[in-house]
């Protein structure tokens, strides 16, 4: 706790804390808008590859999609850097915070899981329109994950109402659930009554 | 025509949700955020395989994954109306009026919105998505082209940068 103290008083922290106040675009609004750029650059492309794997856009070769790794990569440690920085502020109230660790432990796990969809799809270069049951498998879950890291990361900023927090955990999961039934239904009738183009296209 | 204007822009109705759901506005914040993921992130991936990267990929196919990013567009604008339109349900002193009035941030963001629906529509018009979307693996992209999906990337970018301002200029 003192170390936190310390972290919230150094000058870096308070910097980054009270420089907003004095109407500047600097720092500690510029770092989270940042780290939602590169929140954008990870997730999105990670969610299109994932959705691909799944079986959207079967034309789409999934080998040719390698180089975008790079950006999620990008997306990755900009993300670690800003997130880094935006801690010395608000030391005290982030670092005393599940949550905050829960959405850590998250991104760790996706993290693993991007690694291993690079190693089961991408790894070898083959042109695998067909991607595995395996690699269907760590689609679904990375989903789940970087959707759980969005809502984590959203959550942190109520720390001072868990009231709302569970609130809106309760409904978003609710309503997650939701769209993946009416979702996974609408594919599956889609495909069994022969509107979907993958269905078309194998004939 | 001040008062008009922002009596016309509260929605009680939306306020009222906002007051009596628990935790609805964290819920909109969530689907905020999963919409710009999906719509920023997609378009990203579409220009920078214009501008050259990941060159192998045929952009047709590639294209099929942009309903995707109209899906993030239309849960991002729903949500937004809804913070705009229920603002009051959140800070008492401010309303749609007031925000779209003074919030340079939600200013600037909004003309970034349209002016990347500007490009998007010269991307049509200059006959430039068509011959994109004949480009097989391994072609390059016109240089025009390459100017639109430069543009769009940097607009969508400063749209994020400025939509995460939105809060400090209220």
């Amino acid at each position: 706790m003192e170390l936190l103290v310390w972290l919230e008083n150094t000058g870096f922290g308070i910097w980054m804390r009270e420089a907003d106040y004095l109407y500047s675009l600097f720092p500690y609004t510029f770092v989270l808008a940042m780290h939602t750029v590169g929140l954008a650059l990870l997730v999105g492309p990670k969610v299109a590859i994932d959705l691909r794997i799944l079986g959207v856009a079967p034309s789409l070769p999934l080998a040719p999609m390698e180089p975008f790794f790079r950006l999620m990569w990008t997306g990755f440690w900009l993300n670690a850097v800003t997130g880094v920085i935006l801690i010395p502020g608000f030391a005290i109230i982030r670092l005393t915070d599940p949550v905050f660790y829960i959405k850590l432990a998250i991104i760790a796990l996706a993290i693993v899981n991007l690694r291993s969809t690079y190693r089961e799809v991408f790894r070898g270069g083959s042109d695998s329109r067909q991607p595995s049951a395996r690699a269907k498998v760590q689609a679904v879950t990375s989903l789940g994950l970087w959707t759980a890291a969005i809502v984590t990361g959203r959550l942190l900023g109520y720390e001072y109402s868990p009231f709302v927090r569970w609130a809106a955990l309760r409904v978003f999961v609710i309503t997650a659930i939701a769209i993946a039934v009416i979702g996974a239904g609408g594919f599956m009738a889609a495909r069994s009554l022969g509107w979907s183009k993958a269905v078309r296209q194998r004939g | 025509m001040a008062e008009v204007l922002a009596y016309w822009m509260r929605w009680p109705s939306i306020e009222g949700f906002f007051l009596q759901t628990n935790g609805s506005w964290a819920l909109f914040e969530i689907f905020h955020f999963i919409g710009l993921a999906l719509l920023v992130g997609i378009v990203v991936m579409f220009d920078l395989r214009i501008l050259g990267m990941a060159k192998r990929v045929p952009v047709a196919p590639l294209a099929e994954l942009l309903p995707w990013a109209v899906l993030g567009f239309v849960l991002a604008v729903v949500t937004g109306l809804g913070f705009v339109l229920g603002l009051r349900a959140n800070l008492y002193h401010a309303d749609a009026y007031k925000v779209l009035m003074t919030d340079v941030y939600l200013q600037l963001k909004l003309i970034g919105i349209g002016l990347a629906g500007l490009n998007l529509l010269f991307f049509y018009v200059s006959g430039m998505q068509r011959a994109v979307y004949a480009l097989g693996p391994g072609e390059d992209a016109p240089g025009l082209a390459k100017v639109i999906a430069a543009t769009s990337l940097t607009l969508w970018i400063g749209v994020t940068w400025m939509g995460r301002m939105v809060p400090w200029g209220l």
